[in-house]
């Protein structure tokens, strides 16, 4: 009797335990006042050359809408560590931003090392009668080629 | 030759004044006892093995172990004694039956049935828990975290590449979404024949970026009540757009074989799927049952 009110006593604990744990994670969620959907991609094309595109759209037009930063990561070891290789800022780069409820451009390109790997993380920004927001987006991983 | 600590063989005095009645089985007692002490008090630097053969061969002749087993006599010894069993068994059968018996037999089984419920609300609060954690346990290419909705990489065939009708970084504007699907030579279902009443005409236009193309509709009076989106992606980087949404989940919704995700963000309702490497997204300020209409009229014949 007593051996059966531990388990179940323990069973219930785990199962408020979980619970709290949903809970948690949905009182912390968090969406964006402007933000509707976004993307970016890196994409290598011959003798090294490295494509950043991003897609940008906002939930109503916006007065700025695009990637108001974007830092390149570059690998040496084949992808098992990176480090910042380049930093764009919008202020420097205005094709970076647009208006409108989509922004999708190409506004980044560089020349790579063949071999090496390349990641970049951006900042997707909207700004509208509902908001200003930021987001953090990372690209995938391409090598630069020849 | 080892000796004996009382070696009846050698005729000491002892020995000399035991009655000649004196048995074997007295004699093996004696000998036995001997061996014992002896036994006892060696040590193993001094053990003397011949010794203690002889001791053995001694005992051996005056009482040889048995060497005759029999396996008749054994069975049945042994069903002998298994023959009190069934009356125990019955014994005890009858102590069960008894209301205290079955009272303890029900609380056992009760307890096993609130242990197997408790397990399985244990395992329907940890898929949950990886639904809430971004896992679709259920399909595994649809991911989602707490604030974003996003397709993982794998799945997709290869696709044979595609012919646009713009140059990379090119873009140009449609009459309607069939337009622009078929000037990007697109044979798929995806153009919807019903929207809303009170949304306005679609404003279509197509790109083609580095990553693939890209065409995106909007309704008319630019409010952005509506869009309506496909865009491609390479089999191996699989599709990369993040979709936001609050904290309820994405759910699925099955149309003409299709598996659509139902993503909701305060008040706008967005549609993703994937169909070979095109990633299509209709999202908006309607109602889920409209978004669901525009979603089946894809299918619909028109």
């Amino acid at each position: 009797m007593k051996k059966a009110f531990k388990r179940v006593s323990c069973l219930l604990l785990s199962f408020l335990l979980l619970s709290s744990i949903i809970c948690a994670n949905a009182a912390s969620a968090r969406s964006s006042s402007s933000l509707r959907y976004y993307s970016a991609n890196l994409t290598a094309a011959e003798n090294g050359k490295i494509f950043l595109d991003a897609s940008v759209t906002g939930r109503t037009p916006c007065s700025k809408i695009g990637i108001s930063m974007a830092y390149i990561y570059e690998s040496d070891d084949g992808g098992k560590t990176f480090s910042r290789c380049a930093t764009y800022y919008s202020s420097d780069y205005p094709a970076m931003m647009g208006s409108g409820l989509k922004y999708s451009f190409t506004p980044i390109s560089f020349t790579g090392t063949i071999g090496h790997q390349y990641k970049a993380t951006v900042l997707c920004r909207a700004v509208s009668d509902l908001g200003d927001d930021t987001k953090s987006y990372e690209t995938r991983i391409v090598t630069a080629h020849r | 030759m080892a000796e004996f600590p009382h070696d009846k063989q050698h005729g000491d005095d002892k020995t000399d004044e035991m009655p000649e009645t004196l048995s074997d089985e007295r004699l093996y007692t004696e000998l036995r006892k001997d061996f014992v002490e002896w036994f006892e008090s060696v040590d193993a630097e001094n053990f003397d093995e011949e010794l203690l053969d002889a001791f053995l061969a001694e005992m051996e002749e005056l009482k040889p172990l048995g060497n005759n087993f029999d396996s008749q006599s054994s069975l049945e010894a042994f069903h002998e004694r298994i023959s009190s069993l069934p009356a125990a068994l019955s014994e005890n059968s009858a102590q069960m039956s008894t209301p205290e018996k079955l009272t303890q037999k029900h609380h056992r089984l009760f307890y096993r049935a609130i242990t197997v419920a408790a397990t399985v609300a244990i395992m329907v609060a940890t898929m949950m828990t990886a639904q809430a954690l971004g896992v679709d346990v259920f399909g595994f290419l649809a991911k989602w975290t707490n604030d974003i909705f996003f397709f993982e990489n794998g799945q997709t065939e290869s696709q044979e590449p595609r012919t646009y009708p713009l140059a990379e970084g090119e873009r140009a504007e449609y009459k309607s979404i069939d337009d622009a699907l078929m000037a990007f030579d697109i044979d798929l279902p995806l153009s919807p024949s019903w929207v809303p009443e009170y949304v306005g005409a679609w404003k279509v236009s197509g790109t083609v970026m580095p990553s693939g193309m890209q065409i995106f509709a909007f309704t008319e009076d630019e409010s952005g009540i509506l869009t309506w989106e496909v865009s491609e992606f390479t089999p191996k980087d699989g599709p990369s757009i993040a979709i936001e949404k609050d904290a309820k989940g994405a759910r699925q919704y099955e149309s003409h074989g299709q598996t659509h995700y139902i993503i909701e963000d305060n008040g706008c309702n967005t549609a993703s799927w994937i169909i070979d490497n095109i990633q299509c997204i209709i999202s908006g300020f309607i109602t889920e049952e409209e978004l669901l209409k525009v979603i089946d009229s894809i299918y619909e014949v028109v």
